[in-house]
């Protein structure tokens, strides 16, 4: 029980904190950084509200929301989480280079804190929504000392892994400052990619677009998806062995946008 | 063409689907697997070569479960009473996949072969 709790709890609060560490690491590049800091603590704490609000709801009202709606609306929540992120990272990019009017910039980044919060909420609620719902399984059914192990086994793996972040960004306030800004455009490039990557394997999974689901090739032999690099790759960047038609389709129309997106403003800057 | 707006247009992208699974409707190889006591009910399952195949779940309780096949990242976690269901890519002869309740790791196990 304690091992189960914790690896659950490890993994799902680790892949949440990631995106979480990378936002605090930005922040602190910025001036206003406590402002900032506030606005993605106040989004992960919105994000746990959601999971346990959706986890509630999905163990109470089995009948409204069952397997299927449940399924759904993580599918909706990773494509919105995706979507604000690549919107994020543009906005990021745009924002560090330029030097425009200040009022119009203060009132920009206004709008654009609630997105940052946003991004930080989702990505919690994401992973938060299955690591509440075995918790409130196992708490339900445990008895005596099985409680304790589990909270034991909770406790730990969240403060492991809110450590792991922790030194992240505290380690990240030794790098420079341009190649930290840098650093997280990519990272939260490669995030998002895997989101996508992610949400066309869901799409998939629910038997939609059919006409798209078979793999283009099969890369299995090269560089598998399942460990190693190839998995890393995979988690990290949404790497597909065996590709799917949809995958390929998005994927180009996804990076043709950001390389439109962010080619052009590193020319003028060169200017 | 501004950012928020594509981006707006990209998040339709999962309605789009929602319209086409009414056209989906063709029959594939279907198979149901229970998770119940922690465990998973078959706990050996042969499904065929070459074709998509359907994976109903339904999980029988006690609690929640998570059924997981983690080199295809299938993750359905399923109050108890829910069902839902994958469809798996086409797999070679000989493939094993381990689909396993990971809320009762150790225990809720089901070896796929395909054949």
């Amino acid at each position: 029980m304690f091992l189960n709790a914790f690896i659950i709890t490890w993994r799902e609060s680790l892949e949440a904190l990631l995106v979480v560490g990378i936002l605090l690491a930005w922040a602190n590049t910025r001036e206003d950084a406590a402002r900032y800091r506030r606005v993605v603590l106040a989004g992960v704490a919105g994000g746990v509200l959601c999971a346990i609000l959706v986890a509630a709801g999905a163990m109470l009202a089995r009948e409204t929301l069952s397997g299927d709606a449940l399924d759904i609306f993580q599918i909706v929540l990773l494509f919105a989480a995706w979507g604000l992120l690549t919107q994020m990272i543009l906005w990021m990019h745009s924002n560090a280079k330029s030097m425009g009017n200040e009022l119009r910039e203060r009132a920009r980044s206004a709008g654009n804190a609630w997105g940052v919060a946003l991004v930080a909420g989702l990505a919690v609620a994401r992973e938060g929504i299955e690591t509440v719902m075995f918790l409130f399984g196992a708490f339900l059914q445990a008895r005596g000392q099985a409680w304790l192990e589990l909270a034991g086994g909770m406790v730990a793996g969240l403060g492991l892994a809110c450590l792991v972040a922790a030194v992240g960004v505290r380690g990240s306030r030794y790098l420079r400052l341009g190649w930290l800004f840098r650093a997280s455009e990519v990272l939260l490039l490669a995030i998002a990619s895997a989101m996508l990557a992610t949400g066309i394997d869901r799409v998939l999974g629910r038997d939609w677009l059919t006409m798209l689901a078979d793999p283009m090739w099969d890369a299995g032999a090269w560089l598998d998806d399942t460990h190693g690099l190839g998995g890393i790759l995979a988690s990290f960047a949404g790497y597909r062995a065996q590709p799917s038609w949809l995958w390929g389709i998005c994927y180009v129309i996804y990076l043709a946008f950001i390389a439109w997106r962010l080619w052009p403003r590193r020319e003028v800057v060169a200017k | 063409m501004n950012a928020p707006r594509l981006i707006l247009l990209l998040m339709m992208l999962p309605l789009l689907c929602l319209a086409m699974a009414a056209a989906s409707a063709a029959e594939m190889p279907t198979f149901m697997i229970l998770g119940q006591g922690g465990k998973l009910i078959p706990a050996t399952l042969k499904i065929p070569a070459g074709q998509r195949v359907k994976l109903v779940f339904r999980n029988l309780g006690p609690g929640p479960e998570e059924f997981e096949i983690t080199e295809m990242r299938i993750e359905k976690v399923l109050a108890e009473g829910s069902e839902s269901f994958a469809v798996l890519p086409p797999r070679k002869h000989g493939d094993r996949i381990r689909l396993f309740g990971e809320f009762h790791s150790g225990t809720a196990e089901c070896l796929i072969t395909v054949e």
